[in-house]
């Protein structure tokens, strides 16, 4: 039985997957350190101790995420696009949009219905952190609060405050306002998640909306994005059958499990 | 598959800050003229245009009588019939070292140039207000294509003040009304650069300037009839380096036509020995609205990462068709009048910075459709407000009509600290991936 690897290489976590064909052996996550290969390499390595291997024994590694071309020892680089994509729809076929929000970048992917996991159009952020986890982060920071509580604390508001800037340097000054007019903490939480899913809802506007609709990346954990998004996007996003945040180093693997296979005679 | 993997980028020393107070045309001569002319055989003729440019803005240096201020958009035949100099102040930042580009960038800046002013235009404001550009005899403007080049003419306006501007008003429609609209115009064109030169217009000189710009016309429908075949014939680098400029710059010279008549030949052999251009072609590109100029590197990841080969540049070729049968040596003044008018009209960059937005949402059809693209890329020039209305637009209309999908990204042509070539193949990356997996109709 042959062992592959997907490793996943983003601005907050990198992430690794291994597979055998059939099943998910071993995952993990860990946040990402400064260099992308050391990452790569402690990730790798904690899934390949969980699933009782050695890096060694890795047939094939794929890599992905931004770091993806860091990843010591991958025989192929693919972009976390494509990665997501085959990852969604290995957990679930009808997989036919595919929201992915991540550290630094947001996606919007739209799949062929057939299940596959191709990549048919996507859409995604330019250079701004709005709409990303980066802004999720920095706006949890003004709060001291680890930013695992932001999503329950969105969804006990009672109502939604309006964050008008799309800047995130500027959001967080407005957010600061806020909380010095000593606004409740809560609204303002929904205030935030309901800006990130109007930046996110910009790119669902560029591509065919077609049901049914998946997040993966690590903001999917986050409920108040969700149900923001979803009450913009007037769909229900559905949640993934695994974890949304190993998605594409899945992908990664499912890939790499396909290019073993062509290298077989 | 190849990706980012292992490729090498251009990379850019910042941190020097160079003298910007140089002559920037012995700049030019020093280095890029420089690497040019020492390409190696088989493809320093892609070259030549942009040495002929380079050239002219000698030329200028010394002779002062003779120079002319063109807006890129304004038709270059004009400035050639009236046996004058057509120097184009942005040009330079085109063929300037990269490093020149962004010192001179900061240099704006630093003397109060708005931060939404791109490299493009940016590039040449100190030049031009601190007078280290030749001084223009006449200088030929005009209201396209976007906010900032306009306010450009304020600024020459301001910084030549004894020296009378004529701004043309680029018409609205592609109709006949629209084409007397920009002729009588251009009348008047002709009674300025009169006045200002102090020569009088020499009508066989003028018909053999038109006469020239219709067979470059004619050369270029023929070798984008060649572009059409699969593989494409034409290396990227002509398709993009040369091509565009050369039509920018030079219609109306003798030289041009030379050239012209060199990449027919190259075409039409390579066409006939069924080879493309540099590399494998698996994939056909159509940049649908700018591309970016500060690293070529770019386009050799995209050959050699997916054997995406560019075939065509929506917004700098120009809008081609076979020109009219005329006899160029008996035409009289009011033909060549309206005949300029046309060329003006659909001069690059002028067809696609004026009137409807459904021109351009249509030619990048036309373009996709008559060159097989696979895809197509939006590179949207950061400043090109108006073209980025058309982005979504044209988009839709890609997939709906033709269905092939279009990748919509920022960039700034020459300034790399906007967007980097890296960050433009990472975004590139996943687009031809969907595209290459398309086209092989199996999942990556």
């Amino acid at each position: 039985m042959a062992i592959v690897a997907g490793c996943d290489i983003g601005s907050v976590s990198g992430k690794a997957v291994l597979f055998d064909g059939q099943r998910i052996l071993a995952s993990a996550v860990i946040p990402s350190r400064p260099l992308p290969a050391v990452t790569a390499e402690e990730v790798l390595g904690l899934a390949a101790g969980q699933a009782g291997v050695s890096p060694g024994d890795i047939a094939y590694l794929v890599g992905t995420g931004y770091g993806r071309v860091k990843v010591p020892g991958a025989q192929k680089t693919v972009s976390e696009i494509t990665c997501h994509a085959r990852g969604a729809a290995f957990y679930n076929r009808d997989a036919a949009t595919l929201i992915d929000v991540g550290g630094q970048d947001s996606k919007v992917i739209s799949l062929s219905p057939e299940g596959s996991g191709q990549v048919l159009e996507f859409s995604m952020n330019d250079k701004c952190a709005a709409g990303t986890g980066r802004f999720l982060e920095v706006m949890a920071k003004v709060f001291e609060m680890p930013i695992e509580r932001f999503g329950g604390a969105a969804l006990r508001a009672r109502r939604c405050l309006a964050i008008s800037s799309q800047c995130t340097v500027f959001a967080e000054s407005e957010v600061v306002c806020l909380i010095g007019q000593e606004k409740d903490m809560n609204e303002i939480i929904a205030g935030i998640c309901d800006a990130v899913a109007a930046r996110v809802a910009t790119l669902v506007g560029r591509v065919t909306l077609r049901e049914k609709v998946y997040m993966s990346g690590g903001v999917a954990k986050n409920q108040g994005v969700r149900q923001r998004l979803e009450s913009r996007l007037g769909v229900k996003i559905w949640e993934l059958a695994g974890d949304p945040l190993i998605a594409g180093a899945l992908g990664a693997a499912l890939i790499a499990m396909d290019a073993l296979n062509k290298q077989r005679p | 598959m190849p990706n980012l993997k292992g490729f090498q980028f251009k990379t850019y020393d910042f941190s020097k800050r160079l003298d910007t107070k140089v002559d920037l045309i012995e700049v030019i001569n020093n280095t890029v003229a420089k690497a040019f002319r020492n390409q190696p055989e088989p493809v320093r003729w892609i070259f030549e245009p942009l040495l002929q440019y380079i050239d002219e803005l000698n030329y200028c240096r010394e002779h002062p009588d003779k120079v002319v201020y063109r807006h890129f958009t304004f038709a270059p035949e004009m400035v050639y019939a009236m046996d004058c100099v057509s120097f184009v102040p942005e040009a330079l930042t085109f063929i300037m070292p990269t490093e020149y580009l962004c010192a001179l960038v900061d240099e704006g800046r630093e003397m109060g140039m708005p931060d939404h002013w791109c490299g493009f235009l940016g590039g040449v404001l100190a030049p031009i207000m601190y007078g280290r550009l030749p001084q223009p005899k006449a200088i030929l403007h005009c209201n396209q294509p976007c906010d900032n080049s306009v306010a450009q003419g304020t600024v020459l306006a301001e910084s030549y003040p004894d020296t009378e501007m004529f701004i043309l008003d680029n018409p609205y429609t592609d109709d006949e009304a629209g084409v007397q609209f920009c002729a009588e115009q251009l009348r008047e064109g002709f009674k300025y650069l009169e006045r200002m030169t102090g020569q009088k217009l020499d009508l066989d000189r003028f018909r053999q300037v038109m006469k020239n710009s219709a067979r470059a016309y004619e050369l270029i429908y023929q070798i984008n009839e060649y572009k059409k075949a699969v593989p494409c014939p034409i290396p990227t680098s002509v398709i993009l380096r040369t091509t565009s400029g050369a039509f920018y710059g030079l219609t109306g010279t003798g030289g041009l036509v030379q050239w012209l008549e060199k990449h027919l030949a190259d075409a039409k052999m390579r066409y006939e020995k069924g080879i493309g251009g540099f590399r494998q072609e698996k994939l056909r590109v159509v940049w649908n609205l700018s591309w970016p100029v500060f690293d070529y590197s770019v386009y050799d990841w995209m050959e050699e990462a997916f054997g995406a080969i560019a075939v065509a540049y929506h917004s700098a070729e120009p809008f081609y068709q076979p020109p009219p049968d005329l006899d160029y040596s008996k035409a009289s003044f009011e033909v060549l009048l309206r005949e300029l008018a046309l060329r003006n009209n659909n001069h690059a960059m002028g067809r696609q910075g004026r009137g409807h937005m459904m021109t351009f949402v249509d030619d990048s059809l036309k373009w996709c459709r008559e060159f097989k693209a696979d895809a197509g890329i939006f590179a949207g020039h950061w400043q090109c407000q108006a073209n980025w209305a058309a982005a979504q637009l044209t988009k839709e209309k890609l997939m709906e009509e033709l269905g092939i999908p279009m990748l919509v990204m920022v960039v700034d042509q020459l300034d790399p600290r906007v967007v980097s070539a890296e960050q433009m193949a990472s975004r590139m990356e996943p687009f031809l991936e969907m595209v290459t997996a398309k086209k092989e109709g199996s999942v990556q």
